[in-house]
């Protein structure tokens, strides 16, 4: 079930009014039913697996606080290690491996075919085994109790509002909020309210739109002039990011409306002073899980600079291969890896010549700081956009003004893309260093009722005709 | 803030944005225009979206003998200004000719450009309430297309979609059409369209600005649509644009047609019996070829056969025109020259004046 549609209103609305009415094993039951239908709304059988991985962690939770016994511990944990990772591995990556463990074989001389197996992704499955993985990571460190009971169990896993597209939850975070009761209020609903129109507001009218010239440009790589890729470019960097964070924005709001406080996951992330100050507010549930469960487990930066650095970039390859089974996304997680490892050397280096940043650095300092970083996170975006590498060649050939054949002009909606853009980052740049979101809250009241109005009706005088899917759902 | 200072805040605050709110729809309900009369929207070839009303005007052709005419883009004719199309053509034949001994003749032409089997079958089940004098429906084997078998309501172009939400329509579509077709999500939204018009002012206002600022509507608002959903006056303040967004489907359509698109043949075949129209012609759509050896002859193919086979079934008349004009006078494999529009025109003419003759 998609979020920006009549369907989700309607689900929402007789989910939050039954929720009301209902104490509160009846509101877990509530949920828990209510979850299962908006995860099986379009294939109702990948609600099979989904009930499996809850299964698989429960049972791995409760064996784990019944023995004491570290082998025993280690094997509950390799089961749900197998488990998780085999059946993302299974839908996700099968294909993947398999033809390029053929392909290998080709160089190697040995004969073979690769047959693809051609499942549709289940929705979601990336994030919901990451979500019981760490439930399962966290009781065996016995950082966290067992969960002993199965629906509140199964609820955490499925939780609607953020079951297919984060924030990554956990468990210590939102079981406790799954397990209490609690009280209707007003500031809830008004809260819930804002997020859900924000988020539709970014997906309908900004991200989609964006999407139409990020689409014109990938359509056809290489037929758009140098301007209109790079503009294509910036589009894809507002259209992935407003596409995402307006889920996450809905997400919130929902969950919100129940009385349940989910993680931020996003904190404008383009207009970051530092590649490493990115990873800090881009995909935030996805990249603390992974410095949690993989970068520290490594040994962080505890073991030295080189060792460091190996961590880094396997954490960061890791984390491009999560978004897609597919060699562009490694090389996108590559690229950062990169990014990162010079910009802790380059810190590394003015560290030892004794020159520390200044406490206060200069405007001109911090705004070519986040102006740098920004194009070479769209730069980075040629790699997560293209499907393969002929379209990445194309690209930026394009982008340095290299054209195969005549190019095809836009005309001036162009220029309209262009101050779409210009408005995006004012916006974003005045919010992160210029205080606006402290000076709205200081605008009188009824202006601001009055222009939460006006976002409604720009919302929908200026959705797209059609809506595209999330694209996140992909991963 | 006390509980109760709060709740009075923000009831105020609602009350405020609701206002806000309501000064745009009041805004909207004033700017939006009114539909155009039946008979002239139904010759409006610039889809005025509207099409409950569209398909009223067999009422209000008065005491003119009607013709309804369901096709294609063929008929369609987005190539011409609509005067050449043959349904404009034909209207004129029949008139000057006084045919069948009818001095007043009107042809309604619901054709449209792309449409599919779902909206076939949705128009045919409005048109039962209908008593036209003539039913003539001109189709081929692409509106068939196995693709459409399982698409809800969004797939289509045209929002013909919003007919199955009337309870009466809704009714006299079999449940196998509601069991491919009817996705909840699809047809909730038809459902709301069709019920608030001024749903509808944004597609108003994207073809208002495009009138103004050629390319706005495809480049800012519509990727996907070709034309107009309103036909405005206005002047342009920019030269029209080239057309930067190609077609997601690059052009290409799976037309395959097989047993699945028998059964969305014959589910159309269905409403046109039961439409009591006096007289009734079903036929394949002309083409330049018929495509013998290739995949496409072979769709073809099975389309005659299925559509022989299935009108006789159901005792409607039946004729194959696919060879029935010059290959010469064709722009593209299916769609033709005005010399082509008038022959097709003159055949239909004929046809028409000698059984309304014969059955009066």
């Amino acid at each position: 079930m998609l979020f920006a549609t009549y369907t989700y209103a309607v689900f929402l609305a007789a989910v939050w009014l039954l929720h009301a009415a209902l104490p509160l094993r009846g509101r877990q039951i509530l949920l828990l039913v209510a979850s299962y239908v908006f995860y099986c709304w379009e294939t109702p059988v990948y609600g099979l697996l989904i009930f499996a991985s809850t299964v698989l962690d429960y049972l791995v939770g409760l064996g784990l606080a019944r023995t004491e016994n570290p082998r025993g511990r280690k094997a509950l944990l390799g089961c749900s290690l197998a488990g998780n990772l085999g059946m993302l591995g299974f839908f996700k990556y099968g294909d993947f491996l398999g033809a390029n463990v053929v392909g290998l074989g080709h160089l190697l001389g040995f004969a073979g075919h690769w047959e693809p197996m051609g499942f549709i992704l289940p929705v979601g499955i990336s994030f919901y085994t990451f979500q019981t993985l760490s439930y399962s990571i966290d009781v065996y460190k016995r950082q966290l109790p067992a969960e002993r009971d199965l629906w509140t169990f199964a609820l955490y896993v499925c939780y609607f509002p953020q079951l297919v597209a984060g924030p990554i939850e956990r468990a210590p975070h939102l079981l406790p909020q799954l397990r209490a009761q609690h009280p209707v209020l007003l500031e809830n609903l008004v809260a819930g309210a804002k997020r859900i129109l924000t988020g539709l507001f970014l997906k309908l009218v900004v991200a989609d739109r964006l999407g139409i010239l990020v689409d014109a440009v990938f359509a056809s790589p290489g037929t758009h002039s140098a301007a209109a890729t790079w503009l294509g470019l910036v589009a894809f960097g507002g259209q992935i990011y407003f596409d995402f964070a307006s889920y996450a924005s809905i997400a919130i709001g929902s969950a919100r409306l129940f009385g349940v406080q989910l993680r931020e996951n996003f904190h404008r992330p383009l207009v970051s002073a530092s590649i490493a100050d990115f990873w800090n507010r881009w995909h935030m549930t996805l990249t603390r899980w992974f410095h949690d469960y993989v970068f520290l487990p490594l040994g962080g930066f505890r073991k030295g600079g080189r060792r460091a650095i190996f961590n880094a970039t396997a954490v960061l390859v890791l984390c491009g291969l999560w978004h897609g089974a597919r060699w562009n996304f490694v090389f996108w997680g590559a690229y950062h890896a990169v990014l990162l490892t010079g910009y802790y050397l380059w810190k590394f280096y003015r560290k030892r010549r004794g020159r520390r940043a200044p406490k206060n650095g200069s405007a001109w300092a911090l705004g070519l700081s986040v102006a740098a970083t920004f194009w070479l996170n769209i730069v980075g975006l040629i790699f997560f956009r293209s499907p393969d590498v002929a379209t990445i060649g194309k690209i930026c050939r394009a982008c340095v003004g290299l054209h195969d054949g005549p190019i095809t002009p836009f005309g001036w909606p162009l220029g309209g893309f262009g101050a779409l853009i210009a408005i995006w980052l004012a916006v974003e740049l005045a919010q992160e260093y210029g205080g606006l979101n402290e000076k709205w809250a200081r605008v009188p009241w009824p202006v601001r009722a009055a222009a939460w109005g006006l976002l409604v009706a720009a919302t929908y005088l200026g959705a797209v005709n059609q809506q595209a899917p999330y694209i996140y759902f992909q991963f | 803030m006390t509980n109760g200072a709060y709740r009075i805040k923000v009831a105020a605050a609602a009350g405020i944005g609701l206002a806000v709110i309501g000064l745009a729809w009041g805004l909207a309900a004033r700017s939006l225009p009114p539909a155009a009369s039946c008979v002239e929207s139904a010759r409006n070839p610039y889809r005025f979206r509207d099409w409950p009303r569209y398909v009223a005007a067999v009422r209000d052709a008065g005491d003119a003998a009607c013709v309804v005419l369901i096709s294609d883009s063929q008929a369609y004719g987005g190539e011409y200004p609509a005067r050449h199309g043959y349904p404009s053509v034909l209207e004129t034949l029949l008139n000057e000719r006084k045919a069948g001994g009818i001095d007043r003749w009107e042809v309604l032409n619901l054709s449209i450009d792309g449409v599919t089997s779902i909206e076939y079958a949705a128009l045919a089940a409005r048109l039962r309430e209908e008593r036209p004098l003539w039913l003539v429906s001109v189709s081929g084997s692409a509106d068939y297309r196995a693709e459409n078998f399982t698409k809800g309501f969004s797939y289509p172009r045209t929002d013909l979609v919003r007919l199955p939400t009337e309870l009466d329509v809704a009714r006299r579509l079999p449940l196998s059409f509601w069991r491919r077709h009817g996705k909840v999500e699809d047809t909730l939204t038809a459902w709301v369209t069709d019920r608030f018009p001024l749903l509808r002012f944004r597609d108003f206002l994207w073809s208002w600005l495009d009138t103004r600022y050629p390319g706005a509507q495809k480049t800012f608002y519509a990727p996907r649509t070709t034309y107009r959903f309103w036909q405005l006056p206005g002047k342009a303040r920019t030269a029209p644009v080239p057309d930067p967004i190609p077609d997601r489907t690059g052009g290409r359509l799976d037309l395959t047609y097989d047993e699945r698109s028998t059964v969305l043949l014959a589910e159309f075949l269905d409403q046109l019996a039961e439409i009591p129209a006096a007289h009734k012609l079903v036929a394949t759509a002309p083409l330049s070829s018929d495509f013998a050896g290739t995949p496409d002859g072979e769709w073809v193919a099975a389309f005659r056969r299925d559509a022989a086979r299935l009108a006789a079934e159901r005792g409607l008349p039946f004729e194959d025109l696919t060879g029935l004009l010059p290959p010469d006078d064709f722009i593209t494999s299916n769609h033709f020259h005005a010399r082509n529009h008038r022959r097709m025109a003159e055949w239909l003419a004929d046809r028409i004046a000698a059984e309304t003759k014969a059955g009066r």
